[in-house]
């Protein structure tokens, strides 16, 4: 691999459809619209050219960590007793410890070009508050996170490091803001949710040049994550071994998208087959037990509504490890995918995902972080299912960051605390009971193209 | 070229082949009457497309601290960047 990739990919030309119009929040104020996104990245959503530019302010960024590793793990398929051949990708290796700061970067930088000072973000594990706070630092802005109570208190080092990073981090629900007073209110004990976190984010902007950075899940985070699945199909190219299936964890949608979109792009122009899985907890299973409809994207009910695999904007899971995948949907892309029947998902309990995770760090020498020991543990079922169909498969993995600020959860697997909550037909019925009224039915609900 | 009326009509007329509204003319007292209640994608996909058209180029600073409170605020940022 010779350089970083020059352009991202986007799909949404290979589609064949049109993803579901976002609509205006039934409760908010519409007398009046103030864009909170920079309109170059809504520009991207808009675009229908294959390959959209990097900048060079990000391009070069890229580059202090860029091009990230990918490797055979041998270690891990003897471990196994499989057959097939698991490769992995690795996003660990930068500052905030994930892939998030390839979309964090790109972000930061069109912020600041609108004139943005200061940006806000919620974050549920912590790597999009790195990522962001990260980003941030190289472009000299401030930064304010608000992390779900629960993590900022199981992982203090990721605290201190977004600390350490110059940014302020407020743990959520907060006394700061209506949305987090009201949450405390009804629980006052709350863990708190990345719903909530964001809604916080998204109240503390009142300063001038103060903007709230969406998050990860939107569909130009995608884009910018596809730098490493381009990155990906060179280097497994440069094998002669292209993967017949990629694995990637699912929380908003961005790691799995960024790694699964080129390869499937490529299937969709006629290309290799390749089945895209995403894995997701049996505690927060929004493609395998969600609902495809319009919801809120965080927990204010203020937000536009956007078509996605939801379990409700209400639903707050179960206690789990993975806080970046606690999210109650998932990316609207991911979700019309998903619904066009062009990917796949599974999803797996917490203990059997850390033992994966386990043996993965013990052959391979990477401690994943609980997030991509999700997607770990689905590629050792798909090879050990291939093995039993006497199916040699290439197998990528998305190994999207590492877990050195996870100890805590691995040590509760460790001395066997670790649960795997079960998560009722009326738990997932009494949050989709609080959807927001449907709108009529619109185009995309036509029969899924495969 | 560009002058208000123009771009007052063009763009009502873009909103309604958005599915905004019926015809122009009621657009313009509905959009008086209750804002735009547009989304930020469609105020942008709206904006890209009089870009097209009248050839010319928003500035992402000016479209970023404008609020939109009704036709007359499109009209305004269009005639000002032409």
């Amino acid at each position: 691999m010779s350089d970083v990739p020059t352009s991202w990919y986007n799909v949404l030309p290979d589609l064949g459809f049109e993803l579901p119009p976002d609509l205006p929040s039934p409760r908010a104020d519409t007398t009046g619209l103030k864009l909170q996104i920079p309109p170059t990245l809504l520009r991207q959503e808009l675009d229908r050219r294959r390959l959209l530019p990097v900048p060079p302010e990000v391009l070069q960024r890229y580059r202090q960590w860029r091009p990230t590793p990918l490797r055979r793990a041998l270690a891990f398929e003897h471990a196994l007793g499989t057959n097939c051949r698991l490769y992995y990708k690795y996003e660990g290796g930068n500052l905030s410890g994930s892939h998030k700061l390839n979309t964090a970067i790109a972000q930061a930088f069109y912020y600041q070009r609108v004139g943005a000072t200061c940006l806000t973000v919620g974050t549920g594990a912590g790597q999009w508050g790195t990522a962001v706070a990260a980003a941030c630092a190289m472009f000299g802005m401030r930064c304010r996170v608000y992390m779900v109570r629960s993590s900022y208190e199981a992982k203090p080092g990721r605290r201190t490091l977004m600390q350490a990073l110059g940014a302020s981090v407020i743990p959520s629900p907060s006394q700061r803001t209506e949305v987090g007073r009201l949450a405390l209110r009804e629980s006052p004990q709350t863990g708190g949710s990345l719903s909530i976190a964001l809604a916080e984010a998204l109240a503390d902007t009142g300063e001038p040049g103060v903007h709230f950075c969406t998050g990860s899940g939107e569909t130009y985070s995608l884009l910018h994550q596809t730098v490493a699945g381009l990155e990906a199909q060179e280097q497994m190219a440069a094998l002669a071994d292209p993967p017949d299936v990629v694995v990637g964890s699912l929380g908003g949608g961005s790691n799995f998208g960024g790694l699964a979109l080129p390869f499937l792009g490529t299937m969709l122009r006629g290309g290799r087959e390749v089945r895209c899985v995403s894995v997701e907890p049996s505690a927060c299973p929004k493609l395998t037990r969600g609902r495809y409809a319009y919801d809120f994207t965080d927990a204010s009910g203020l937000t536009p509504l956007q078509k996605m695999y939801t379990l409700g904007h209400t639903f707050s899971p179960p206690a789990m490890h993975a806080g970046g995948l606690r999210y109650h949907a998932t990316a609207k892309l991911i979700s019309a995918l998903y619904h066009h029947k062009l990917i796949e998902a599974a999803a797996y309990p917490q203990r059997a995902v850390f033992a994966s995770g386990l043996s993965f760090a013990r052959c391979e020498g990477i401690v994943p972080a609980p997030e991509s020991a999700h997607a770990v543990h689905g590629a050792a079922v798909e090879a050990l299912a291939a093995d039993r169909r006497n199916q040699r498969r290439s197998i990528l993995i998305g190994v999207s960051g590492h877990g050195m600020f996870d100890m805590a959860a691995y040590q509760s697997y460790l001395d066997t605390t670790m649960t795997d909550a079960t998560l009722s037909e009326q738990d997932i019925a009494r949050s989709l009971a609080r959807l927001p009224e449907q709108p009529a039915t619109r185009s995309l609900d036509s029969a899924p193209s495969r | 070229m560009n002058d208000e009326q123009n771009v007052r009509q063009l763009v009502l007329d873009m909103l309604v082949a958005e599915g905004h509204g019926n015809d122009s003319a009621t657009l313009q007292v509905a959009l008086a009457e209750g804002g735009l209640s547009l989304s930020s994608l469609e105020l942008v996909r709206l904006l890209v497309s009089l870009e097209e058209r009248l050839g010319i180029s928003l500035d992402d600073a000016s479209i970023m601290n404008a609020r939109f409170e009704s036709v007359d605020d499109i009209v305004n940022l269009v005639t000002q960047s032409a």
